[in-house]
């Protein structure tokens, strides 16, 4: 074999560190923010020299180099703030500072949060509702990052969108406690579990697998998916007085992908008990008169609305894609600044069960339409399994599809080679090991260097 | 200057666990991870 996906992209990143080494200084004035892109083949190393900086509401400290790469984000200063950068992309460019205008609606929504936290042991669960680009993740991200800062909360993160692998890779949703600080420099905001040390204590995600890249392709499985997350959740919560009280922050799909009237998200709302939604837009939007008549008259004073966030940088599909797939080299590699090693293994043919979702859309014509959440069986070939991405699940080989549809997920692998002659794969897997005699259910997603 | 704690952990090489059973996970406590190196930023807690 070539190479190993990820092994490649770690050494190209030791030339471009050292590439340039001009140090720019930059003042940001309190309340200002500085709006940075920076490619995949390009690295920005940020230093605070002097103030308060924030990157999603984690406050950076002083006198460390921060490094960031194919990630758009932005540094807002709390204060007046002195910084150095270098970054060989940059350089000559016009950069981008501008006072943050929707800051204090995030701070205003920090503090009511803080006391409903602080009046109950039952704390509040809003879900972050809004049309594709208004800052739905990141303003999920900054809440979960104010509500650790100054008290021992540990708010449950909740993703249901599956074009965003955070914590975890694409096409899965998550719940995940967060229990010390996300990793500023991380577009999918930090490590999840690993063993051994890690510069940041590393979050325990729960991981439901859709494995569709795209909502509309299984809707009814898509739903399914969020009640099976929801339950297990809202069974932490009830165990954990901690999260419990800290509540929930529920980050939804951009509200294009759902079904026209919404149903997802009123699955969503009904799973986790919602109790407060947080629109971003404005209240023009034909979507937020529609979210309004979703909900009964009584629950209407629990909607609120933020205009859409003014950090936010246009994204498109090629930086989504991206961002995936750096979100399934970390699962694998691990980061930069903590690297993983993955292992390979072969297996036979005859070793292996694999299912997968129906796609609604694309088997149209030859795939029954009843019971769109039953899995079907993928026959072991290389045109259905080279690089793709699998979920292992925690239910045995022999079980039917309707076991290994609700069963707990033990992890991803990606197979890396088919060798039909042979008979034979190598999946790669985080975990060194044997292949869990486990059945196995293929994504959409395909990784390959 | 490169920062030489990111440059120990990088060298510190580990690998994933498998995600917890969603029994396991409904009772885990998050503060029994004990990380090693802490961040900078644990006076906060
Ligand atoms: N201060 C900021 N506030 C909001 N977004 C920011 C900020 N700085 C940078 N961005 C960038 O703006 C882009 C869009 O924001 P975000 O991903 O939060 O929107 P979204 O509503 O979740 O989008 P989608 O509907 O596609 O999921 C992201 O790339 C984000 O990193
Ligand atoms: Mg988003």
């Amino acid at each position: 074999m070539e190479s190993l996906p990820g092994i490649n992209d770690a050494s190209s990143n030791q030339e471009v560190v050292n590439g340039d080494d001009e140090i720019h200084d930059l003042s940001l004035k309190k309340g200002d923010e500085w709006k940075i892109g920076v490619s995949s083949d390009n690295k920005l190393i940020v230093k605070i020299i002097h103030g308060i900086a924030e990157i999603f509401g984690t406050e950076l400290a002083n006198n460390k180099d921060y490094v960031f790469q194919n990630f758009k984000f932005s540094i807002f200063a709390v204060e007046d703030v002195e910084l150095q950068w270098r970054c060989m992309e940059l350089v000559g460019t016009n950069l981008s500072v501008q006072e943050n205008i929707t800051a204090k609606y995030i701070y205003n929504l920090h503090f009511a949060l803080e006391k409903l936290r602080a009046a109950s042991f039952d704390g509040p669960k809003i879900m972050i509702v809004g049309n594709s680009n208004t800052g739905k993740t990141s303003l999920t991200r900054t809440l979960c990052s104010y509500a650790i800062k100054y008290k021992t909360y540990q708010p449950l993160f909740v993703n249901l969108n599956p074009a965003e692998g955070i914590f975890t890779v694409p096409g899965a949703i998550s719940a995940t406690p967060v229990s010390d600080i996300l990793d500023p420099q991380s577009s999918r905001w930090g490590q999840s579990m690993t063993s051994g040390a890690t510069e940041l204590h590393s979050k325990q995600p729960l991981v439901k697998n859709f494995g569709l890249e795209y909502i509309r392709e299984n809707r009814e499985l898509y739903k399914v998916v969020i009640s099976q997350l929801a339950e297990v959740a809202m069974n932490r919560m009830q165990n954990d007085a901690l999260v419990h009280r800290s509540g929930c922050i529920i980050n939804t799909p951009p509200l294009e992908d759902l079904d026209d009237d919404l149903s997802e998200l009123l699955v969503s709302f009904n799973q986790f008990k919602v109790n407060y939604i947080i629109y971003l837009g404005e209240e023009t939007d034909e979507n937020f008169s529609k979210i309004k008549k979703m909900f009964p008259e009584s629950f209407l004073a629990n909607i609120l609305r933020i205009p859409k966030l003014s950090g936010i940088i246009p994204t498109d599909d090629i930086y989504k894609r991206s961002l995936q797939r750096s979100s399934i080299r970390e699962y694998f590699y691990g980061t930069y600044n903590s690297v993983l090693s993955p292992y390979t293994i072969g297996v036979d043919f005859d070793d292996l069960t694999v299912w997968k979702p129906k796609n609604m859309i694309e088997d149209q014509e030859n795939m029954e339409q009843s019971s769109p959440s039953k899995y079907t069986s993928v026959e072991i070939n290389a045109s259905n399994l080279q690089h793709s991405l699998v979920s292992l699940t925690y239910a045995d080989r022999k079980e039917n599809e309707s076991a290994v549809q609700k069963a707990a997920i033990l992890g991803y692998g990606l197979v890396t080679e088919v060798n039909e002659k042979r008979h034979k794969l190598r999946i790669l897997l985080p975990v060194p090991g044997a292949l869990p005699n486990k059945a196995m259910v293929l994504t959409s997603y395909r990784y390959l260097e | 200057a490169t920062n030489s704690s990111s440059n120990t952990t990088q060298k510190n090489i580990q690998s994933r666990n498998w995600y917890l059973h969603d029994s396991q996970w409904i009772i885990f406590k998050d503060k029994e991870i004990v990380s090693t190196s802490r961040s900078d930023h644990s006076e906060n807690n």
